[in-house]
């Protein structure tokens, strides 16, 4: 009885007034209170962050500056960008964390079942209660704006001197702190749709994952099965930042801290998180309220994830086995399609565990996860087997708008629309070549990628850029100059392409080993087809030095006899290991002599009592032996010498080529990491000329000096790679450069 | 805007409710009625889904068919409907380091109907410290915790899911006898859902029985408790004929069933009092006595003439 009175006096008194201010379906004030009083301790972080991230340092570093600004006001402008460069990242960074702990923090209701059954019971719509909480964590992050425009108003309002500068400084404050809510935004929309689709905290962290990571690692994982199925396709440009930047939004915030981000940017991403607030109350409203506590709260999605990591795994597994194996095709092929069954099945059985929290779940779903295996199995058979033709695909020159090359990490962009159209004639030939010999074609640029300027348009690939350019250019130089380059790749081009600067190259690399007769009588030197300007000691030959010239003769024709009927199809006999011969200190192996029977004992002989060195051989560059005793110096001379036409010869039958350029074709074009080192340009500012390097011994010293005259020296050391740094520009060199003139300094 | 909010006064209707969990058939085509003023006992085993039911009629769960209207309203997503119905689950959920204080507040920005004054005066009467932190209760404190803000929200329906477990056997009857005066004043509507069918019988006066997801028995108590009689009787000569019990009008009453003990016989008869004594006394006992039954024994017999095993119900 009490009660009663008690209970019909306050809603007389009471339920008037509460009933004007109460809840509608979308946002309950009270409950908006009460999120507020819970959650002050994260807007103070933030607050907190963001005064000392942002205004205060500026302050600091602005007061040490302005005096400077005064009197150089570009200053300012260039202090501006520093302080973007710097905070930039730090902004991002923080903007994405912060935004994803605002989501959690919101969606953990939907992680607790015993919460979740008191929210529910309440009189509150379930996109009220959400969209309040939310309202109210958003409240925190827009209220801690207020202490850093606070400092900065103050400042403006106190301090006379730093007046005219502060608009330029401090407005970078402001796009910075725009920049903050906008991508925080976006973090927190995300984090909000990925926890809306489970009913468990860490899955709604793995879901986060798989929304903002799986697009790029399964594009990254077909990268990879196309690096490894196609040999032309140039997988470089899909690797790239920008382009990961295109296919996800998550990597594209990232990819956006190097740069000022744009208004356009800041404003798209906030929307995007809005959108992604949107669909994340809709998954609310009408998931289950039992499923709080259950990994997935949609069956059809637990399902969907399963199956998008088991193709994921699949096609791992799949490329892990082939990678390992070594053998026929088919057999590594057998390998492949038992890696894609593995990874299928094992994380099959996860996933299950997992997602179903026991394992007597574990094999769920039998006939599904054999439809899918056999899909992936089938799917990574076809990309092996090329069935699209995506390495045979030749971009036509109107579908051409650019082409790009990179020679050391050094971009090269050529727009000029006859060069485009040699590239590409050249490509079609080599297709043909192939299609009419059936041997491999050289690197023909077959992968269509996408510019940045136009998708619709398809740039071309590096290695028919690189030839054309050095048939252009480094051709040319090399005639009109009294230089030999080493490098091999003019030298091929020339001799399938180019007469008369064959007859150049072979004339100076003769004189080469001319003057090593008078470097150092009393050693073997060797030197190598496309590096006949290097001597190479050879400590094997100098170990024996009983033998004859004769004997040695007849060594290097068994040997190069072994070459050449390996060489006439080469590749087959590469990969498939026929052509091994590996000498370690302490390690023999050679196959070869398995095969070849004609390898003699003297040859054995030198193989087992020199270092080594210039024996050490692998797979991959087992060709290279082609390369050895092009002219062999011994005991003070010149024992062996190949001649024009052997040379000549041995190029046109496809045993002298390139690294990884072991094709039988009319044209042999270049590889690119074998590429300029004469003289190109970085910038418009920057020119070098890589000069010198002096052969005294096999550890060659090279040098670079800059070519303004002044001959400073930047870099010097022994190793055929060095650094070159100059106005922050680093560069990587390869040892192929003039022979020429050595700098004073330097000689010895 | 929320829909327009007026007190409810009607009955609880549950039409056909079915519920799966998974594989797992929760409920299957439950249909009851809940009058209002009355307390409504759910009784049932572990897992019969009695806090299913009961969450389907809080608008925690959607019934996957069938629906739980109050007042002809439809109670899923019916915030208006909620301002009359609170529900205590048998695992109340408090704020992490909240008081009860922390919670009343909360309850109060929800809860239309709200009452300060009953509040004050419940909290005055459990005792407890409203400025401690709830999680530093025991259960049985954290239970009347959930009953006093519960109360304090006046609701019209209350739904309860074994709220007397862990409650001390004072207290206990401390709680039914605030609801029953609440039932009493015709403000509230309580439903009760217990494993514990004692623990119901001296407060409900409408049970039903889960079982297996279905209610196999849903029925007034007092009804129940006139229409079956227990006899104990001692006859002068042989066993009467099971079928030969009539009452005066000649109606022959059920006997339910029936076990002698020596020469003491013992019946459960259906029929109203008057006409099983009658019955009985026309066979000329030598002794004979009507005995009351217990809510447990009259669901032992309905049951087993329903053909069930009530022990394998209850447990």
């Amino acid at each position: 009885m009490i009660l009663t009175a008690l209970s019909a006096k306050s809603e007389a008194s009471d339920e008037r007034t509460r009933l004007l201010g109460h809840h509608n379906d979308w946002f309950v004030p009270g409950l908006y209170k009460n999120e507020l009083r819970r959650t002050w301790s994260m807007g103070l972080l933030f607050a907190i962050v963001l005064f000392f991230a942002l205004p205060v340092m500026n302050l600091l570093v602005f007061s040490n500056r302005s005096n400077s600004f005064e009197e150089y006001p570009e200053r300012a402008l260039s202090y501006l960008e520093e302080f973007f460069a710097v905070s930039n990242p730090f902004i991002t960074v923080f903007a994405c964390l912060g935004g994803m702990m605002c989501a959690m923090v919101v969606a953990e209701y939907l992680y607790d079942r015993r919460k979740m059954n008191f929210i529910c019971s309440l009189p509150v719509k379930r996109q009220a209660y959400l969209v309040t909480k939310a309202a109210a964590n958003l409240t925190w992050t827009v209220l801690a704006w207020l202490p850093s425009i606070l400092l900065m108003v103050l400042v403006a309002l106190l301090t006379e001197t730093m007046r005219p500068h502060l608009g330029l400084v401090f407005g970078g404050c402001f796009v910075l702190l725009a920049a903050w809510l906008c991508i925080h935004l976006y973090f927190f929309g995300l984090t909000l749709l990925a926890c809306s689709f489970c009913g468990t905290g860490v899955m709604g962290g793995c879901m986060l994952l798989m929304l903002g990571g799986y697009v790029p690692i399964a594009v990254v994982s077909l990268i990879g099965l196309a690096d490894m199925t196609l040999s032309r396709i140039a997988t470089d440009y899909y690797m790239s930042a920008e382009f990961f930047s295109a296919i996800s939004g998550v990597f594209r915030v990232f990819y956006s801290i190097a740069e000022n981000k744009s208004v356009w940017f800041l404003l798209g991403t906030a929307l995007l998180g809005l959108v992604f607030c949107a669909a994340a109350v809709v998954l609310t409203v009408i998931r289950q309220s039992e499923k709080a506590g259950t990994p997935f709260a949609f069956d059809r999605v637990r399902d969907i994830v399963k199956y998008l990591l088991m193709g994921l795994a699949s096609l791992l597994g799949g490329m892990l086995f082939e990678s390992m194996s070594y053998g026929s095709d088919a057999f590594t092929v057998i390998w492949m399609l038992f890696g894609c069954l593995c990874g299928a099945v094992l994380c099959w059985m996860l996933c299950n565990t997992i997602f179903y929290k026991t394992p007597k779940m574990m094999f769920e779903g039998r006939r599904a996860v054999i439809l899918l295996t056999a899909c992936m199995m089938v799917f990574s058979v076809l990309a092996r087997i090329d069935v699209l033709g995506l390495d045979r695909y030749i971009p036509s020159v109107v579908m051409t708008r650019y082409i790009t090359m990179e020679h050391r990490d050094m971009p090269i962009t050529i727009r000029d629309k006859e060069l485009i159209r040699m590239y590409n004639d050249m490509a079609k030939n080599g297709q043909a070549a192939y299609d009419a010999c059936g041997y491999a074609p050289y690197d023909i640029p077959s992968a269509y990628r996408k510019a940045e300027e136009g998708y619709q348009k398809a740039p071309t690939m590096i290695d028919i850029g690189t030839t054309v350019w050095k048939t252009n250019y480094l051709i040319p130089i090399a005639k009109n100059t009294d230089v030999l380059y080493s490098d091999w790749v003019p030298f091929v081009t020339a001799l399938t392409a180019q007469d008369d600067f064959a007859d150049l190259y072979f004339e100076r690399a003769l004189d080469a080993l001319d003057k090593a007769e008078r470097v150092s009588p009393d050693k073997t030197y060797y030197t190598r087809v496309y590096h006949n300007s290097s001597l190479f000691s050879d400590t094997g030959l100098d170990a024996n030095n009983h033998l004859t010239a004769a004997e040695i003769r007849s060594i290097l024709e068994v040997y190069r006899e072994e070459i050449r009927a390996a060489g006439a199809n080469a590749m087959q006999k590469i990969y498939s290991g026929a052509l091994n011969i590996r000498l370690d200190n302490d390690y023999f192996e050679f196959p070869l002599f398995a095969e070849y029977k004609g390898v003699t004992e003297k040859l054995r002989e030198i193989l087992s009592t020199g270092n080594g060195d210039s024996w050490r051989e692998f797979n991959d560059y087992t060709y290279e032996k082609t390369f050895l005793f092009a002219n062999v110096y011994y005991r003070g001379e010149i024992i062996d010498r190949l001649t024009e036409e052997e040379l000549e010869d041995m190029a046109e039958n496809g045993v002298l080529s390139g690294y990884y350029h072991v094709y039988d074709t009319p044209l042999t074009l270049v590889d690119p990491d074998y590429g300029i080192h004469i003289e190109y340009k970085v910038k418009e500012t920057q020119k070098y000329t890589y000069v010198e390097y002096v052969n005294e011994h096999s550890g060659v010293i090279y040098e670079s000096v800059m070519p303004d005259g002044n001959g400073d020296i930047y870099a010097t050391q022994s190793k055929p790679t060095s650094n070159i740094s100059y106005n922050e520009y680093n560069e990587t060199v390869e040892a192929c450069f003039f022979w020429g003139k050595v700098p004073a300094e330097y000689q010895q | 805007m929320q829909e327009q909010y007026t007190p409810m006064t009607g009955e609880i209707s549950i039409q056909n409710v079915t519920k799966t969990f998974g594989h797992v058939r929760s409920l299957d085509n439950v249909t009851a009625t809940i009058r209002q003023g009355s307390i409504f006992g759910l009784i049932g085993s572990n897992g019969a889904g009695k806090s299913t039911l009961l969450r389907i009629m809080a608008g925690i769960y959607r019934p996957d068919s069938g629906s739980v209207s109050y007042d002809g309203e439809d109670i899923w997503e019916n915030t208006a409907r909620k301002q009359d119905i609170v529900y205590l689950s048998d695992d109340q959920f408090f704020f992490n380091h909240g008081t009860i204080e922390d919670m009343a507040r909360y309850y109060k920005q929800m809860y239309i109907n709200w009452s300060d004054e009953k509040y004050d005066y419940l909290r005055s009467i459990f005792n407890l410290e409203t400025d401690r932190k709830i999680a530093t209760f025991s259960k049985g404190m954290q239970k009347q915790a959930s009953v006093l803000l519960a109360l304090s929200c006046c609701p019209k329906y209350l739904l309860c899911d074994e709220t007397f477990d862990g409650l001390d056997p004072v207290m206990r009857q401390f709680v039914k006898r605030l609801l029953a005066e609440e039932v009493a004043d015709g403000t509230m509507t309580p439903v009760i859902a217990s494993h514990n069918m004692r623990e119901l019988e001296d407060i409900c006066d409408h049970i039903g029985l889960l079982h297996k997801g279905g209610i196999l028995f849903d029925r007034e108590v007092d009804a129940m408790k006139t229409e079956i009689h227990k006899v104990q009787m001692v006859l002068p000569g042989e066993e009467p004929d099971l079928g030969s019990f009539r009452a005066p009008n000649g109606k022959i009453l059920h006997v339910v069933s029936y076990k002698k003990s020596g020469s003491v016989l013992n019946l459960i008869l259906r029929g109203e009092r008057e006409e099983a004594e009658a019955a009985v006394k026309a066979k000329n006992p030598v002794f004979y006595e009507l005995i009351p039954l217990t809510l447990e024994e009259i669901f032992i017999c309905e049951m087993e003439e329903k053909g069930y095993d009530f022990n394998s119900i209850i447990g």
